[in-house]
């Protein structure tokens, strides 16, 4: 199983954490990352699609279409049980990397 | 009518220029068939939803279009990110970079077409090539043939349709590939294949029309492929040698060893000559008997070939190829003498099969390795069936040749040689008596038809 590394760079894992809240569609997504981070992830909007298909290749994630009125129909994604478990270990990863580096530079 | 601008349908304009923009970035990405129709209207859908909250903070369509465009990110960079989800690292850094998504900016020139065109003649002509040179190649070769061809073929089918999406180095290719057409064209006019024939290669009219068209449109040119982003090193090395390989892949595969095939190691020619009715031991003829000599030539193969003929020889073929033996009576034909001295005495040589006893050849054909035996052709020559060449199994040929002067003559001595296909030949020297191991010989160059039905 593949886990996202967000220390190494890798933003898979950033929206694995949203979609552990719910489900969403990358329009959503997009929208989230933006006014969660203050803007500071601020990535070009299309390439949170490439990410959300290889994770889904992966199996981390389940797309479906759902029927909006009066607008294109959406793809929302939700994670699955490998999914979860590639979150919790990305997780894990980013505190121990986080604290290792609080502890370096945070004086 | 809907007073939210937001809410109001898209003008066709507006749709056409996020339609675009999906469709550049899917084309890059080359995603599967199955893929396709799903994503396109993922992607659309965002860039429709983004639209909308422009416009619903006052901008224009148009601006919001443009804006919402301008958000999603640039096709070529998603095209590359979509190109390492559904392929390999290797696509992504080769083909994904040579067909990346470019929206271009200047009006197709008509050029454009013809270079395609062109491009496309080159990968028929190649196709040709390929099915000509590896169907009666050897294995080794034919794989070779195929490789490199197949390798011309993939960069011609990208370059033809990256040259359709603006990118610059499609457009050097297209006009190598008119260059390289040319130069074969008058290269056939040069040095042609058959002396003394004009050969006019329509593939090189194309191609000049094609280049001076190159020429009085290159403004144009350059503006169409001004969108295009520079391709590496690596792959401009291997664009060039996609084109150049099977230009010069002859040559090369020619000289290029094929271990399915046997070698002059692998065949052993055993010559011996017999002389009866005359005196030998005096090296003249005698009074008392008619001469004969008796020639016998022993093939044995330890190792025989592979598909020596390539597939072509698995089909039937009216023309009879295998291997050629014969001989040369030296000094038959004294000079100011209008026949030879020593003639066949019966109806022409026996060629069997030594192990099984059976027919391995016949007497005089036109066996593929036949012109390679200059002295003989056309006289005492035998093809050799290309099915009786086994490993183990000896071939052997023999002669009775009789003086054609009833008073006999002077006993000669007699070359026998062994041609393998067109590939090595082993000769051996035997007089009254004697028996010889054959010796690997340079081959000789063919002989034509002119040539062997001409006598001195």
């Amino acid at each position: 199983m593949v886990t996202p590394r967000l220390d190494r760079g890798d933003k898979s894992l950033l929206l694995l954490g949203l979609l552990g809240e719910r489900e969403m569609y990358g329009y959503e997504l997009v929208a989230e990352l933006r006014a969660r981070t203050d803007a500071l992830i601020d990535l070009p909007e299309g390439t949170v699609y490439p990410a959300l298909r290889r994770l889904e290749r992966d199996g981390l994630l389940a797309g479906r279409w759902v029927e909006v009125d009066g607008a294109p129909r959406r793809r929302y994604y939700a994670l699955t049980a490998a999914g979860e478990h590639a979150l919790a270990e990305g997780r894990e990863a980013w505190h121990r990397f986080a604290g290792a580096a609080e502890g370096l530079l945070g004086r | 009518m809907n007073e939210d601008p937001a809410e109001e349908p898209l003008a066709s304009e507006t749709e056409a220029m996020l339609l675009a923009h999906v469709s550049s970035i899917l084309a890059g990405a080359a995603v599967t068939a199955a893929a396709l129709d799903d994503l396109a209207e993922e992607l659309h859908g965002h860039l429709v939803e983004r639209l909308r909250s422009h416009l619903s903070q006052g901008m224009s369509e148009a601006d919001a279009a443009s804006r919402a465009i301008a958000d999603f990110g640039p096709a070529d960079r998603l095209a590359r990110e979509f190109g390492r989800t559904y392929h390999s690292r290797l696509w992504a850094s080769t083909i994904g970079v040579l067909l990346p998504a470019v929206v271009t900016s200047g009006e197709r020139p008509r050029v454009v077409a013809w270079l395609r065109f062109t491009v496309g003649v080159a990968a028929v002509l190649l196709f040709g090539g390929l099915i000509l040179n590896a169907s009666p190649a050897t294995p080794l070769r034919a794989l070779g043939w195929t490789a490199v061809d197949l390798v011309g073929l993939g960069a011609l089918v990208l370059a033809y349709r990256a040259l359709g999406a603006g990118q610059r180095w499609a457009l050097w290719y297209a006009i190598a590939v008119a260059v390289v057409l040319l130069a074969i064209g008058i290269g056939e006019v040069v040095w042609p294949s058959r002396p003394a024939t004009l050969t006019i290669s329509l593939g090189a009219v194309l191609a000049g029309g094609v280049l001076l068209g190159v020429r009085s449109a290159w403004g144009r040119l350059q503006a169409y492929v001004s969108g295009s982003r520079p391709i590496g090193r690596g792959l401009v090395i291997a664009l060039a040698g996609s084109l150049l390989l099977p230009v010069f892949a002859g040559p090369v595969l020619a000289v290029l060893p094929d271990p399915t095939q046997a070698s002059v190691a692998d065949l052993t020619l055993r010559v011996s000559m017999t002389c009866d009715g005359g005196n030998p031991a005096s090296g003249g003829p005698s009074a008392s008997g008619v001469q004969r000599i008796t020639l016998v030539s022993e093939a044995t193969w330890q190792r025989a070939d592979f598909l020596p003929l390539g597939v072509a020889g698995l089909v039937p073929s009216s023309s009879p190829q295998g291997d050629g033996a014969g001989f040369q009576v030296i000094n038959n034909q004294p000079a100011g003498a209008i026949v030879p001295t020593w003639l066949l005495a019966n109806n022409g040589p026996q060629v069997v099969d030594v192990q099984t006893g059976e027919a391995a050849g016949w007497f005089g054909a036109s066996a593929q390795s036949e012109a390679l035996l200059p002295p003989t052709v056309g006289s005492f020559t035998i093809g050799i069936e290309p099915a009786a060449i086994q490993a183990g199994h000896t071939i052997r040929a023999s002669w009775l040749l009789a003086p054609l002067s009833p008073a006999g003559a002077a006993w000669p001595r007699i070359e026998a040689a062994y041609v393998h296909l067109d590939r090595f030949m082993l000769v051996g020297s035997v007089g009254c008596g004697e028996t010889v191991l054959g010796h690997g010989a340079p081959l000789p160059q063919p002989v034509t038809q002119a040539q062997a039905l001409s006598f001195p």
